[in-house]
C-alpha cells in the first residue's frame, strides 16, 4: 500500500481585489494532479519556476489548501481532519525548505530549534529534548561545539543540515524537500544530496523532492514526475526520463543541464586532449 | 587555443590584491589575499569559487566598490587599459563605470527600480555616460532591448520591471549596462537564481553579446559546469587567494589542484545512478580569519602530505604554458578532470 | 552502505558575526550620547518621583495662607503658589503622578492596540480587515476631544483621564504590531513551525512576538512622552487629577490663572513637562537607531 495518495488536486491563486472584494485575476497553481508515493520511495516533482510544483508540495502538507482534490496520507484522510488532528499528524510529515537562511528562526540557537519539535508533540523534560538533538546533529553531521550557535553564525550548507535534523527530530514517514539544495554552492549541494539519500536508506523515508534541476534529480529520485503550468506533462521511472523522454518539454529541460565541458572559439564543446601536459 | 603572452597589454591587469573587511573585534581581517591574474580585450575569464572564497570581493574591488561594502583595499593593483584603479577618486570612478565598465547581479528583480519604465532606467543611465539627448537616448533604449533579444522592443520599453520575468529582468539589465558600450562586462552569478533553460538562454545571449559588440567578460560563479559555457579562462578562488588558473581546456580537463578536481567531481553526470552518490569535497571552506596554516585546503584534502602540506603555505607556480597551481604536490599526483564521452 | 556520510567538520567556526541580539542592540543605544543623556534624566525623574517624601522639602498640599503666591527664597526655592504650597515639592509630588499616569496610558494602549494588530496581521482576512477599520475610525477621531467625552462619561480623575488617552494612543500600537506581522508572517520559518504542527499562539508567541517587540519597544518610549503632555493638558482642563493633588498641568493651570501677580509659576512645571516630553522622544530616537545599526552590522556577505 502507498504512503501518500493524492487524486485530481487543483488550486486557483485569486490576484488583485476590486473595491467588491472580488478577484480581478486568478492565476490556475496547479491543475488536476494525481500522484502515489510508496514508502521508502522517492518522487521528483521538476519543472520550472510557475510550473506549480512548490505549491504542490505544499498542498501535499495541507499548508496549503486545494480546491479539490483528495489527499490520503497512510490511509488518512488528510483534508477531512480538524486542525487538532492535523497538528498531530504533522508529526509524520515535514518538511525542508528551499532557503536556509530564512526557513529557520533567527533567534533560536541550533539545539532549540532541532528539539523544538519534541517541545511541540511530546512531554519530553529540556535535558531529553536537547540530548535528542544533539544526536540529530551528530547524524547530519554538525558538531556539538553548534549547538549554542544562532543562524546567522552558520554557512547555507550547516544550516541546511539543522533544518534537515529539525525535520527528522519526530521520526516522520513522509519529508516534502523543496529546492533543499538550490541555493547551495555546488561543492556543498553534493554532500547535503548524499545525506538526504543516506538517511532515507537509514529509515526508509519517502521524500516527495521537488526541483527545478533535473540533474540532481538522477542521484536521488525512483520516479519523476514533470510539470508545466500546473499540469503534470510526463511522468515515469527515473530511468526512462532520462534516457528516452517521450514529452518536447521534458527534452528541453534535459537539454538544458549544463555540461562541465568548455566550448572553443567556435562555440563547439572541446574535445579532450589527451597526453602529457 | 590562443597564445596569452604575446598578445599586448591586457585590459584588466589586476596584481597581488588584498581586500579587508572589519572584523567583530574592531581590526581588520583580510578576506582576500595576493590575487592575480589578467583578461585580455574581447577575452571572457571566469572566477570560480564557493561563497566565501573571496570571489564577488574581488570582482567589486575591480569595480571600485569595496568602500561601498565596507571593506578597503589593503594592497596591491588593478590595472584598466594601462590605468591603475586603486588610487582612483571616486569622481573618476563614476566617469570610468558605465563606458568603461559594467556590472549586472544575481537578483536581477531586485536591480530594477520597480518605480520607472525599463526605457526610463536604459535611457537615464546613457543619458547620464554617454550625453544622449532624451530622443537619443530613447532610441538607444528600443535598439538595446532588441539586442538582447527581447521581443517587441519598442513596446515592451514602456514597460515596468514587474511585467518582465526574472530572465526577462535579467536581459534588461544586461541591456543597461551594455548601452554605454562598456569595454569589461562583470556578470556576478547572473544565472544562478533562474530556472535551467532561462539559464541556458541567458548564457547564449552573453556568448552573441560578446560576438557582437567584442565585450570582455568577467564571470563569477559557484558552478564550474555554467563556466564552461562561455569561458575562455579560469581562475579557481579558495579561501581568498587563487588556487589554480589557465585555459578551460588545461582547468577542465586536467586540473593541477585537488580543490579543481573536487568542484569538477561535484557536478552531477548524467548516467551517474548506478551508485547514487555524488563525489563531495568534505568538510567547508574556512571563513576569512580562520584560514588554516600551511595549505589552505589541507584539511579538506584527499592527497594532503602531512608534514609539508600543513606547514608551509604553498606558492602559485607554473605547471603548464598557460597554467599556475598552488600545490606543492601539483607534479606527484594524479588528478581526474572531465572526461568526454 | 555504509554510514560515511561526508561530515561537515568545518576548520574553526566562521569568524564570531557581530555579536547579533541583546547585548549589541544595547551597545549601540549607548553609543549616541543624546540617547545617554535622555536616560539619564529620566532615571533621575524616576528617582525623585519614587523618593519623593524623602527629599520633598515641604508637603506638597500644607497651605499657608500667609505665605501665598511668595517668589523663591530660601524657604521656598522655587517660591508658593496661591495656596501658599511650596511649588518644588509640588512639583517632585506631580512627577510622580505624571510618570504614573503615563504608564497607566501607555500600559492601557499595548493592551488595546498589540494583541489585536498582531492578530489582524497574522489571519487578516475578515477579521483583520474589521479590526484595521475600528483602529482608524479611532485614530481619525480628534484625540483630546476624545478623551473629555471619555472623561465626561467615566467622570473626572487620572485613572479614567489616562485609560481615555490609552484608547487614543492605542491605534499606534496596532499599525506597528500589525505591520511588523504581516512582515514577518511571509518569512519561511513561520510557514515552517506551521508544517512541524505548532499552534498558532506558539507560532506567534515564539516566533512572531520576538520580532514586533522592538518597533513597539521605541512606539512606547515615544508615547510615554506624549501621555505625559496629554495628561498636562486633561490636569490643566481640570479633567485629571483631583485638586488638592499636584501635577505638572493643574500646577500650570495654577500657575496660568495668576500669570499677572506670579510669572515665575509658569515656570518650573513647564520645563519640566518640556525636558520629559523631549527626552522620551530622544530615548526613543536612540532605541531606534541602536536597533538599525546592530542590524546592519550582522549582515554579512561573500
Amino acid at each position: 500500500m502507498s504512503l501518500l495518495d493524492v487524486t485530481g488536486v487543483s488550486k486557483t491563486f485569486a490576484t488583485g481585489r476590486n473595491l467588491l472584494g472580488r478577484p480581478t485575476r486568478r492565476i490556475p497553481a496547479v491543475q488536476d494532479v494525481s500522484l502515489s508515493l510508496g514508502r521508502g520511495e522517492c518522487l521528483a516533482v521538476v519543472g520550472e519556476s510557475g510550473a506549480g510544483k512548490s505549491t504542490l508540495g505544499r498542498i501535499v502538507l495541507r499548508l496549503i489548501r486545494p480546491d479539490t482534490g483528495r489527499i490520503v496520507f497512510d490511509g488518512v484522510d488528510v483534508l477531512a481532519l480538524r486542525p487538532r488532528e492535523m497538528r498531530r499528524l504533522r508529526q509524520r510529515m515535514q518538511m525542508i525548505f528551499q532557503d536556509p537562511y530564512s526557513s529557520l528562526d533567527p533567534r533560536m540557537s541550533v539545539a532549540e530549534a532541532v528539539a523544538e519539535p519534541l517541545l511541540v508533540h511530546t512531554d519530553l523534560g529540556r535535558a531529553a529534548r536537547l540530548r535528542r538533538a544533539a544526536e540529530l546533529l551528530d547524524r547530519v553531521g554538525i558538531g556539538r561545539r553548534y549547538l549554542e550557535r544562532y543562524p546567522a553564525e552558520l554557512s547555507g550548507g550547516q544550516l541546511q543540515r539543522v533544518a534537515i535534523a529539525r525535520a527528522l527530530t519526530l521520526d516522520p514517514s513522509l519529508i516534502v524537500c523543496d529546492e533543499p539544495v538550490a541555493a547551495l554552492d555546488v561543492s556543498v549541494r553534493a554532500q547535503v544530496l548524499n545525506l538526504l539519500r543516506d538517511l532515507q536508506e537509514e529509515r526508509g523515508l519517502s521524500y516527495l523532492f521537488v526541483s527545478h534541476d533535473l540533474a540532481l534529480v538522477e542521484v536521488i529520485a525512483d520516479r519523476v514526475m514533470v510539470m508545466a503550468g500546473g499540469r503534470v506533462v510526463e511522468q515515469g521511472d527515473v530511468e526512462q526520463i532520462f534516457r528516452s523522454p517521450t514529452h518536447e518539454y521534458t527534452q528541453r529541460l534535459l537539454s538544458a543541464i549544463p555540461v562541465p565541458v568548455p566550448r572553443d572559439a567556435s562555440g563547439r564543446r572541446m574535445a579532450e586532449v589527451r597526453g602529457t601536459p | 587555443m590562443r597564445e596569452q603572452k604575446t598578445a599586448g597589454q591586457p585590459l584588466l591587469e589586476v596584481r597581488d590584491l588584498a581586500v579587508e573587511f572589519p572584523s567583530a573585534s574592531g581590526g581588520w581581517t583580510p578576506v582576500v589575499q595576493g590575487v592575480s591574474f589578467t583578461l585580455d580585450q574581447g577575452e571572457s575569464v571566469a572566477l570560480v569559487g564557493e561563497s566565501g572564497s573571496g570571489k564577488t570581493v574581488t570582482s567589486l574591488a575591480v569595480m571600485g566598490l569595496t568602500g561601498v561594502t565596507g571593506g578597503r583595499v589593503a594592497g596591491g593593483s588593478v590595472r584598466f587599459d594601462g590605468r591603475e584603479l586603486t588610487a582612483l577618486p571616486e569622481r573618476e570612478w563614476r566617469r570610468l563605470r558605465g563606458p568603461g565598465m559594467g556590472m549586472i547581479f544575481q537578483q536581477p528583480t531586485r536591480s530594477l527600480n520597480p518605480a520607472y519604465t525599463v526605457g526610463d532606467q536604459i535611457a537615464e543611465s546613457v543619458r547620464r555616460h554617454l550625453g544622449l539627448g532624451r530622443r537619443a537616448a530613447w532610441a538607444r533604449a528600443v535598439e538595446m532591448l532588441d539586442l538582447v533579444q527581447i521581443p517587441r522592443a519598442a513596446e515592451r520599453v514602456h514597460d515596468y520591471p514587474h511585467s518582465f520575468s526574472g530572465g526577462m529582468c535579467q536581459r534588461v539589465m544586461i541591456a543597461m549596462v551594455m548601452a554605454c558600450n562598456p569595454r569589461l562586462l562583470i556578470a556576478d552569478e547572473p544565472t544562478t537564481a533562474l530556472d535551467v533553460t532561462v539559464q541556458e538562454r541567458i548564457l547564449q545571449l552573453l556568448r552573441d553579446l560578446q560576438e557582437q559588440t567584442g565585450v570582455s567578460l568577467l564571470f563569477v560563479s559557484h558552478d564550474l559546469a555554467v563556466v564552461a559555457e562561455l569561458c575562455q579562462r579560469v581562475v579557481v578562488m579558495y579561501a581568498g587567494e587563487v588556487v589554480e588558473q589557465g585555459t578551460a581546456a588545461d582547468v577542465y580537463f586536467r586540473p593541477r589542484h585537488p580543490y579543481t578536481a573536487g568542484l569538477l567531481a561535484s557536478i552531477p553526470k548524467p548516467g551517474l545512478r548506478a551508485g547514487r552518490r555524488l563525489t563531495a569535497i568534505p568538510g567547508s571552506i574556512p571563513a576569512p580569519g580562520s584560514w588554516p596554516s600551511g595549505c589552505r585546503f589541507h584539511v579538506r584534502c584527499p592527497h594532503r602530505d602531512p608534514g609539508r602540506c600543513d606547514l608551509r603555505h604553498p606558492e602559485i607556480v607554473p605547471v603548464g604554458p598557460s597554467a599556475q597551481a598552488r600545490c606543492v604536490r601539483a607534479d606527484e599526483i594524479e588528478l581526474s578532470g572531465v572526461t568526454v564521452g | 552502505m555504509t554510514n560515511a556520510t561526508v561530515l561537515d567538520d568545518p576548520v574553526g567556526g566562521p569568524d564570531d558575526p557581530a555579536t547579533a541580539g541583546r547585548a549589541g542592540i544595547l551597545r549601540g543605544i549607548l553609543r549616541r550620547r543624546s540617547t545617554v543623556v535622555a536616560g539619564g534624566f529620566l532615571l533621575l525623574l524616576v528617582a525623585c518621583a519614587v523618593l519623593a517624601p524623602v527629599i520633598a522639602p515641604h508637603d506638597p498640599d500644607a497651605q499657608d495662607v500667609l505665605q501665598r503666591l511668595q517668589p523663591p527664597s530660601g524657604e521656598h526655592l522655587l517660591g508658593t503658589d496661591d495656596y501658599g504650597r511650596d511649588v518644588l515639592s509640588r512639583l517632585i509630588y506631580g512627577a510622580r503622578v505624571s510618570l504614573q499616569a503615563a504608564v497607566q496610558a501607555v500600559v492601557v494602549a499595548l493592551l488595546i492596540g498589540l494583541p489585536p494588530g498582531i492578530v489582524a496581521g497574522y489571519w487578516g482576512g475578515l477579521l483583520g480587515a474589521t479590526l484595521t477599520r475600528v483602529m482608524d475610525a479611532l485614530m481619525s477621531a480628534p484625540s483630546l476631544v476624545l478623551a473629555i467625552t471619555i472623561v465626561a462619561v467615566l467622570g473626572p480623575g487620572v485613572t479614567n483621564a489616562m485609560l481615555a488617552v490609552g484608547l487614543v494612543m492605542a491605534p499606534r500600537f496596532f499599525r506597528v504590531a500589525r505591520a511588523t506581522t504581516m512582515d514577518v508572517r511571509h518569512e519561511t520559518y513561520i510557514e515552517a513551525s506551521v508544517a512541524l504542527g505548532c499552534s498558532s499562539l506558539r507560532t506567534i508567541g515564539r516566533h512572531i512576538l520576538p520580532n514586533v517587540m522592538p518597533p513597539i519597544v521605541l512606539v512606547i518610549s515615544v508615547s510615554l512622552g506624549t501621555a505625559v503632555a496629554a495628561e498636562a493638558s486633561l490636569s490643566f482642563l481640570g479633567l485629571g487629577v483631583r485638586p488638592p493633588a499636584a501635577s505638572w498641568g493643574s500646577m500650570l493651570s495654577t500657575a496660568s490663572s495668576n500669570m499677572g501677580i506670579a510669572p515665575y509659576l509658569v515656570w518650573p512645571p513647564g520645563v519640566m513637562i518640556f525636558l520629559t516630553v523631549l527626552a522620551f522622544t530622544y530615548l526613543g530616537d536612540g532605541v531606534r537607531k541602536g536597533m538599525l545599526r546592530s542590524r546592519s552590522a550582522g549582515s554579512k556577505e561573500d
